[in-house]
Formats: C-alpha cells, structure tokens, sequence
C-alpha cells in the first residue's frame, strides 16, 4: 500500500494551555500543541522539563491543575478512549512475582476483547524470553521486552512511551524500534515517545515536541521545522555594524540577520555561528546549510528565551476554532 | 499529498482496528480485575485460607470438648456431691480449656486489624508506592474498577471470615461464658458476636484510605496501626453508654451479679446527686474520710448492663462501626474519583 | 523472488527517504530488479531498518512519480521499466574490462586511492557533478 501512515484531520493528542504543579514546583506551563493522528512523534527536551509528567497526564495518571488535554477528541480517561490507548512508564512497572506467562494473562484479563497474543508472543520469542520465569529473575532489556509486549498486544491506537530504549544495549534498541515502526506501518499507530538521545530520532520521528522549562519550544514535522531553520556561519560583523564580543554567546540579535529571528548565536574567534529562523532567503556574506535535527534541537535548548514554533498542523485545533 | 482515510475533523474513537476476541480457552470463571488481585496477593490468600480452616477445626473442636467437660462435670460434682473435685475440676478446666479458648478469642479480635494493614501496606501502598499501579491503569479497565476490586475483594473475604470465625467462637464460648473467669460477655465483647464483622469492614475500609492517600507502605501500615487502635479505643470508651443502663444505689459501692458488667461506679451525696469515684480516690483513712465529708457523701452507685443487654449493645456497636467503616470507604473513593493524584 | 535490503546511512547527510529511490535506482540499473518485482512492503523494510514507514512510502511515491514503479492497491509495489542497460548489468563484458584495468592499475604500482583518485577525475570530466549516494547493498536470493 502506498497510503502514507498518518491521517492529517484527524486528531491523536492535542493540548491547550495544558499546565501542571505539584508541591515540587510548576512541571508545565501553558502548553499548547496538536499531534496528528499516525504520527511518530518525538518528546524530547533535557531532565526536568516536563516530558515525562506530559505523558502521565496524556494517559489519564494524573489530571492537569491547569488546561487540558484529550486524546482523539476526549479526556484520556474517558471510556471510549482508554482501551485505545497504550502506555510504558519510563521504569517499565511490572509485577515482579509474576511469570511472564501470567503477565501475558495481566493484558488478557485486563482488556478483555482487545488482547492479540500472538503479537506479545511474537515480540517475546524474537527475544527468548523463557515464558514460565518469574519477573524479578529477568534481566533489564528482557523485562523491557515484556513491557513492550504488553503494550503492543492491546494494539492501542495511541503509544505512549516514555524513554523506552533507556536501558537497552543498541541489538535490543534496533529490534524493538523495528516492531515499533512494524506497528506503526500495518496499524498507522500514532506514537509519541520521550528520549533524551536525539540521535535515536533520527530517521524514526516524523513529529516532534520540544519541551524545555515545562513550555513547548518546537511542535511540529520534523522535515518542516528543519526546513524553517539555516545554520548561519559567517565573519563576525561581516555585514557592518558592532562586532560580538568574541568567544561566548551572543545576545540579541548580530548584524546582518536582521530580518530574519535569531534563534542562538555563538561566537568562536572570529567566526560566528547563528541558527537562524529564516524569513526569507538570507542574504549577505553568510554560508548557509539546513541544520541537522540535534542542531536545532541543541539551539533552541541553549537559547531559554528563543520564540517557540508551532508549525500549522501543530497548533491546536480548539484554540483556533475558539479564536 | 493527503491520504485518503476517514478525514473527519469530529475526531470519533476507531471502531475497526480491534483485533477479533478468539474464545479463550484459559479463561476461569474469575476473571478481569478480580484475577488480578486474587493472583497478586496469591500467597496470603493460600496462608489466609490454611489459617482459617484450623481455626474452624480448632473452634469444633473446642465447643465439642467444653460441653462435654461440663455435662460430665456437673454430673461428676451431683453425683458425689464434693466441692473439692469440682474445685480442682475447676482449675484443670481453666489451664487447659479456658487459655485456648482465650487465645482464640484474642486472635480473632486481632484479625480486623490485620486485614487493614495487609489492605493498607501490600495490597494499595506498595502498588502506588513501586509503580505497578501505572501497569494497572493504563489497560483498558479503569481506575475506579481496580480500586473497586481492591476494596471489595478483601472486604468480602473478611466479612465472609470473620462471620464464620465469629460465630463459631460465640457458639463455642456460649455455654461456658460464666464459668470462666475472665471471659463474661462484656470481656471479650470485641471478639463475639457481630461485633468484629464491622470492625473487620472497619480494617479494611482504614487501611485502604491510608494506602490510598500515603502512597508509602511502610508509613501506611504504621498509620493504619495507629488509626484503627485509635478508633478502637474511642468505639470502646462509647460502648456503655450506647443503650439505657442501670443503677443500682447503696450504702457503700453495691454488689452487682456476676454476669451484670459494671461499667462505672461512683459516690451519691446527701442530695441524691452522683459525683464520679475520682472525687475521693487516694488517700487512705482520715484523708478520705474527710473527703466524703466535704462533698456530703452517703452512699455508692454502680452503672451496669445485666446480660440480657448483650445483644442489644452487640447490634448498636456493630452498626456504629458499620456506618464509621462506610464513610471511610465512601472518603476513598471519592478521593480516587477526584484525580489520581 | 528478488529480495532488495535497503542500507540506511544516517550521517551521510542525505534524506532517508532519498537513500531508498537512489538504491531502488541503483538495483534497477544493475538489473537485479526487473519488470514485474514486487518491492518488498513499508513493514518489511521498517523491520530491517527501523526507520519511519513514511519514509519508505514516500520513497515509494517519488519512484511512482517517475514512472519506475507501479503502486497497486491491496497487492503491492511492483517494478514498472528497468533503468538496466545492457552494458551496466553485474556480468557485462564493461564491468570486465573494469576490473582487467583495476588489475592493470595495481600491477603499475597504484593503491587505492590512486586509483579512485583517477577513476572519478575521468568520471567527472564525462559525466559532470553529480549527487553521492552510499553504496547499495542489493543481491539476488531465490
């Protein structure tokens, strides 16, 4: 088939003004985005920015204390909503006197009516799983296994994984991305996974959420925000004007990008890097390149105050509408 | 270029995409929820049910040799007539009968506490507390149906065992309950009749609130502990005066039956008021002597219940800690509906 | 059946999904898929490689633009027209001469890079500049 996999009307998570505290502080804070459906969507941004409490809230663990969130068009505890949805908290909770076996049993029982066990078989023979050991004798990447084939067989319209390749060796890593891309090519499974290895992105995500300080900083196709984006390097105060003081970052804006809006700037003798959101082509005696995505990931990390970017099919359709 | 699924802006949950539910061979009467739990805590369950079935035994047993005993006792002590024979019967009867009789009503008194800690600690604590519970609610069942199922599983095994165990300890208890010291109705009034069937709800009704908002096992356990001692006491301490009592008034402080359960005592003065037995404790001789002077003091009064109150203060006791362990249970789950957190 | 495995480079800075159309290409032009073939599905190649199926059916949908492959509903992707001349294919008389020169070039003392160095200042002054692509890793099982 040569359908594409996502659906671009239709709606798997969207978040308006979404907002979270607990007695450790603000986690997030008005976070506004939209994730079409059938969509691999990368949740990234440094330790403490809110991925992870983001996910809990889009599975329905915990209930915002500001905004809100709904997954195909409802809350996320909602009825209708929750047999089609799939999650993996990042320590991958499992019963630890359980045998696999019976753990298989956990998913049947539990989702009566949606339980595919030739799939969970399938993502655990792959890996030699014995099926009558206990849990608390499995090592880290077979119990990731486990986890995963829980969350597969219950063939949920919406994953939810949160940092899931963490602890495995790269063998592992490729296997379950592999079932996981499996899933989303035969399903059109929308997927929303947290990583702080950007590396591990690269060629898997065709979305992305960055979160940085709680806030969404970048939400949208990955090849069209790359394309928004030039990495800018040139003569420091080339184009006239003040020179930026060498070495260091660069507030404000340099000379001769005017126009365009200055994402991070960094200075390195007399050379001068920017990544620049363009407006336009840019000109002057600049070379320009289209940044990789750690590039404009780390940009945008390094520079808090940088304007945030929501591509069109990132904004939130509610809003809009209410506008 | 767009694909050409159902693009409709209206956002409707998929209803194809489900994989077709096969006929499960495996499936046991139990299922859902319910297998969960009863799976999870497998092990107390087969302890709980070993337990139970010796004491069941044990409480037969028990009531099978107590009647005996006294049938060939009394007929030993009629026929010859001796008090000393029955006297030493007496004792033997007490060291060999009476502390077994004792100790079970102990345990069974205890037992509405252990199943609150057990409900408190391994049951909902360490589930919040090791992150199962992020297992357990993200399947296709809801939250509420695994706390319905954690609240309802234990409180039925409770109710259904403590029933039984009650009765039989009431039953086994019932024809020697005066010929033991130690052991009259309102002695071991925790540990008979239905009385412990509400405390048994009232155990688990606390341990699941505290596991539900401490979230640590440890601390739950030890919160619950306290807690249902707490309520114990207090439900305790209000027992007497649950239904009408009576007095009965002397020269000094009356002599009351033996079955009657003499709940207070204290001094009436020349104007026929009542003042409590703390009014003139202490001292001995002339400083007391003075005392009832001061405060005009002729006589005692004693507050009891006779026996015949026995059942009476059994059902008011038992629905007051029936109706605590309800708002309890009603508290919980109204604090899960409120937001998991 | 002519089983194509897709290698995927993911720092030589090219897009995934152009990989996939310049090895489909290459495969083509090597004759190692012909007319008729079935390109292995979105599932299978997302198996190997782990990457986005979008990817793969883009890449499918650009050599569909260009008239190589043929998408059919419910069947498949299958091969359309080769880009194979008759000189190009894996056993031509070309590739052996290829190869005597190669052991000409070593007997005369040439490593490597002497080699490359002068088989792509000749390829450039025939064919111009053209766009790098890594190399295939395309075989023929039965």
């Amino acid at each position: 088939m040569t359908d594409l996999t996502y659906q671009p009307d239709r709606t798997a998570v969207e978040a308006v003004g979404l907002g979270y505290k607990h007695w450790r502080g603000r986690a997030l804070r008005d976070c506004s985005f939209r994730i079409p459906s059938g969509r691999v969507c990368g949740l990234v941004g440094p330790n403490g920015a809110g991925k992870s409490t983001l996910l809990a809230l889009a599975a329905g663990l915990r209930r915002p204390t500001e905004g809100r969130i709904e997954l195909l068009g409802h809350a996320p505890a909602h009825p209708a909503v929750r047999p089609h949805l799939g999650y993996l908290a990042q320590d991958k909770p499992l019963y630890p006197y359980l045998t696999v076996r019976e753990t298989l049993r956990v998913g049947r029982e539990l989702n009566p009516g949606r339980w595919d066990q030739g799939t969970a078989e399938r993502v655990l023979g792959k890996g030699h799983v014995p099926f009558g050991r206990r849990i608390a004798t499995l090592s880290g990447g077979q119990r990731t296994r486990v986890a995963l084939a829980l969350v597969f067989a219950k063939r949920p319209e919406i994953l939810l994984l949160d940092e899931p390749m963490a602890d495995l060796d790269p063998l592992v890593r490729h296997e379950m991305t592999a079932a996981l891309m499996e899933a989303a090519a035969e399903h059109s499974t929308t997927v929303v996974m947290s990583s702080h290895v950007l590396a591990s992105l690269e060629g898997v995500c065709d979305y992305l959420l960055l979160i940085a300080g709680g806030r969404v900083r970048l939400a949208g196709e990955v090849e069209d925000l790359l394309a928004a984006h030039s990495l800018v390097v040139g003569r420091n105060g080339a184009a006239g004007g003040e020179a930026a003081a060498p070495g260091g970052f660069v507030a404000g804006r340099p000379a001769g990008l005017a126009p365009h809006t200055v994402i991070e700037a960094r200075t390195t003798g007399r050379q001068l890097t920017a990544l620049v959101r363009a407006e336009g082509p840019v000109d002057g005696p600049w070379e320009t390149a289209e940044p990789s995505l750690e590039e404009l990931l780390l940009g945008y990390l390094r520079s808090p105050g940088a304007p945030s970017l929501l591509t069109p099919s990132a904004e939130p359709r509610a809003r809009k509408a209410a506008a | 270029m767009t694909a050409t699924a159902t693009a409709k802006t209206g956002n409707e949950p998929p209803t194809g995409a489900a994989p077709r539910a096969a006929p499960d061979p495996h499936r046991s009467p139990v299922g859902g929820v319910t297998w969960l739990v009863l799976r999870q805590h497998r092990l107390t369950l087969w302890i709980a049910a070993v337990a139970f079935l010796a004491l069941v035994i044990e409480l037969v047993w028990l009531r099978t040799a107590l009647t005996d005993y006294v049938r060939t006792t009394a007929q030993h002590c009629a026929d010859t007539g001796g008090q000393t024979d029955c006297v030493s019967g007496a004792l033997e009867f007490q060291t060999t009968y009476g502390d077994l009789l004792y100790t079970t009503g102990q345990f069974i008194g205890f037992l509405p506490l252990l199943f609150g800690l057990f409900v408190a600690g391994p049951m909902i604590a360490r589930e919040l507390e090791s992150g199962t519970y992020q297992l357990a609610w993200t399947q296709s069942v809801s939250p509420m149906r695994w706390f319905a199922a954690k609240l309802a599983v234990p409180a039925v095994l409770a109710v259904t065992g403590v029933t039984a165990l009650s009765a039989l300890h009431t039953w086994a208890w019932w024809p020697v309950q005066d010929l033991l010291p130690g052991r009259h109705w309102y002695q071991g009034f925790d540990e008979l009749g239905v009385v412990p069937v509400a405390y048994a709800l009232l155990g688990v009704a606390v341990g699941a609130t505290a596991g539900l908002l401490i979230k640590r096992t440890l601390v739950s356990i030890g919160v619950t502990l306290v807690g249902f001692t707490a309520l114990n006491w207090a439900f305790s301490a209000l027992l007497p005066h649950l239904a009408e009592s009576r007095t009965k008034v002397g020269k000094d402080f009356p002599g009351l039956g033996s079955t009657d359960w003499g709940w207070r005592r204290g001094y009436v003065t020349a104007g026929g008021g009542h003042l409590p037995e703390e009014t003139c404790a202490g001292g001995s001789g002339a400083v007391r002597e003075r005392c009832l002077a001061d405060h005009h003091i002729v006589g005692g009064f004693r507050d009891y219940h006779p026996a015949s109150q026995f059942w009476t203060l059994q059902w008011t006791q038992a629905a007051l800690v029936a109706a605590v362990a309800v708002a309890f249970a009603w508290f919980a789950v109204w604090w899960m509906r409120r937001g998991h957190r | 059946m002519c089983v194509v495995e897709f290698r995927i480079d993911r720092r030589s800075g090219v897009a995934t999904y152009l990989q996939i159309v310049q090895q489909t290409k290459q495969a083509l032009r090597l004759g190692l898929l012909a007319p008729g073939d079935k390109l292995p599905t979105a599932k299978e190649v997302v198996a190997a490689t782990a990457i986005n199926p979008n990817t793969v059916l883009k890449a499918y949908r650009e050599l569909d633009r260009e008239g190589l492959v043929e998408a059919r509903p419910g069947l498949g992707t299958f091969v359309r027209r080769s880009l194979a001349r008759p000189g190009a294919a894996a056993d031509s008389p070309l590739r052996a001469e290829l190869a005597d020169w190669m052991d000409r070039a070593r007997a005369a003392g040439l490593d490597r890079e002497d080699a490359a160095a002068l088989v792509m200042s000749v390829l450039e002054a025939e064919f111009g500049d053209g766009s790098p692509s890594p190399a295939p890793h395309a075989h023929r099982t039965l």
